[in-house]
């Protein structure tokens, strides 16, 4: 596996409760939840710069609704 | 007992899954097999279809394949990708737009397109249509016939919701 | 790039020999992948053209081109994991662990591992039509293996999903003990599997214990 490095980050205390939320409900570490969102962040990232668009579908109500990535 | 990873699998294991693997032609997952190649002929069926389909009812309505990508802003190159590859995979906005222009139903052109199941209706009249249908340049009366029974089946079976 | 050493079994010989079984490889050794394999697939399809091989019983793969994904890798979330042997790629699979999530059971909507892409090098298929015996076995199942291995390695305990090509659907229900799910309609109909932390006990305990 890749060699890895060490990284302190800070939080606020509503930050860590997501992170706590997220790490509960996905039954993963913190460390892990974040690597998730990392990963996640720079594939919707390259994509939008291929082109294309990121959509939530609300299948009830039918409606699109844009999301933006900056 | 903790797994260690270094230690790599155990072979006993490993030789029982060999068994299942050499019975089988070909042990490739690939989500996007049609990306890289191709699936055997008889799987490629709805993209002919859709890519026929496509082509005639562009021509019933005289236009070329560069004012199609325009009306419907779609990039050319997946237009002539969808009329011309087998194993093109159109998404469902290049379809809805499609529709749009060409006057079709969008919800059972998708399902020509192969990006939902198709009702049993749809499926015999696409059969039909493909078995009618030749790429030559003029629409014949024959292509137009074939055109136009299966549209009607997709709009019949969109009118019954 | 980093691995370990397996033994994978010859065919002709019954021996077990050394293999390695790499990760973390890059863009350029799948573009190496291909150039290797590149050969050996046209000569399998003109064998099988000669023989009048019918199409249902080509390999379903054959026109696979490994160049064309080694853009994948750019991305965090793909990992390209492959068996060399003989200083040739014997087997690669690519996998992606933040864009699928499971479906079966009380863990449906977690993460798990998901095998883009898997596939034997062509020497090593064995197609009686054209006497092809094939020269190594194993290497589809320890590269499943591995597909586990790394699921439990990123906290998904052990959840693996994919798409069988198929051709190969009974092996990953009989043989990886995975549960198929249906057809899906946006993935070309491919029969979609999963393999629930539970199955995956099975390969974690019996498949990697010192």
């Amino acid at each position: 596996m890749a060699l890895k490095k060490t990284m302190t980050l800070n939080l606020t205390d509503a930050e860590m409760a997501v992170l706590d939320e997220l790490s509960e409900k996905k039954d993963l570490s913190k460390t892990a939840v974040l690597r998730q969102a990392l990963r996640l962040y720079q594939m919707v990232n390259i994509r939008i710069e291929r082109g294309e668009k990121l959509f939530f579908e609300d299948e009830v109500k039918k409606e699109k609704a844009e999301v933006v990535v900056l | 007992m903790t797994n260690n990873k270094t230690n790599g699998p155990d072979r006993e294991w490993l030789l029982k899954m060999a068994e299942f693997e050499d019975s089988c032609r070909s042990i490739s997952a690939g989500g996007m097999a049609a990306d890289l190649g191709l699936l055997p002929a008889t799987q490629s069926g709805p993209h002919r279809v859709f890519g026929r389909l496509i082509e005639f009812a562009r021509r019933k309505k005289s236009l070329s394949v560069e004012q199609l990508a325009e009306r419907a802003q779609v990039d050319l190159a997946d237009i002539v990708d969808i009329e011309m590859n087998e194993m093109a995979a159109p998404d469902v906005r290049t379809v809805f737009q499609l529709a749009t222009v060409l006057d079709l139903p969008s919800a059972r052109l998708m399902e020509v397109a192969g990006l939902a199941s198709p009702r049993p209706e749809v499926s015999s009249a696409a059969l039909k249509f493909a078995a009618r249908s030749e790429p030559t340049a003029k629409l014949s009366r024959d292509e137009r016939d074939a055109l136009e029974e299966f549209v009607k089946v997709l709009v019949e079976t969109s009118d019954k919701g | 790039m980093s691995g370990i050493q397996i033994q994978i079994q010859s065919r002709s010989t019954g021996e077990f020999v050394d293999a390695s079984l790499l990760d973390g490889m890059a863009a350029q050794d799948l573009l190496l992948v291909e150039r290797e394999w590149l050969a050996e697939r046209s000569l399998v399809a003109q064998e099988l053209l000669r023989a009048g091989v019918e199409r249902a019983k080509w390999p379903q793969s054959l026109h696979w081109n490994w160049s064309k994904k080694a853009p994948q890798l750019m991305l965090l979330e793909s990992t390209g994991f492959g068996v060399v042997c003989e200083s040739l790629w014997q087997g690669v699979m690519l996998t992606k662990t933040a864009s699928y999530f499971a479906r079966l059971g009380s863990d449906k909507g977690k993460p798990l591992v998901y095998v883009d892409f898997l596939e034997i090098a062509p020497w090593n298929w064995v197609i009686p039509e054209i006497g092809r015996d094939g020269r190594y076995r194993m290497i589809g199942s320890t590269l499943f293996w591995r597909a586990v291995q790394q699921s439990e390695e990123e906290g998904f305990h052990g959840r693996v999903g994919l798409h069988a090509l198929p051709q190969s659907e009974s092996f990953y229900e009989k043989g990886c003990g995975m549960t198929p799910l249906g057809r899906d309609a946006t993935k070309q109909n491919l029969l979609y599997f999963e393999l629930s932390r539970e199955q995956a006990q099975r390969h974690l305990q019996k498949g990697g214990d010192a």
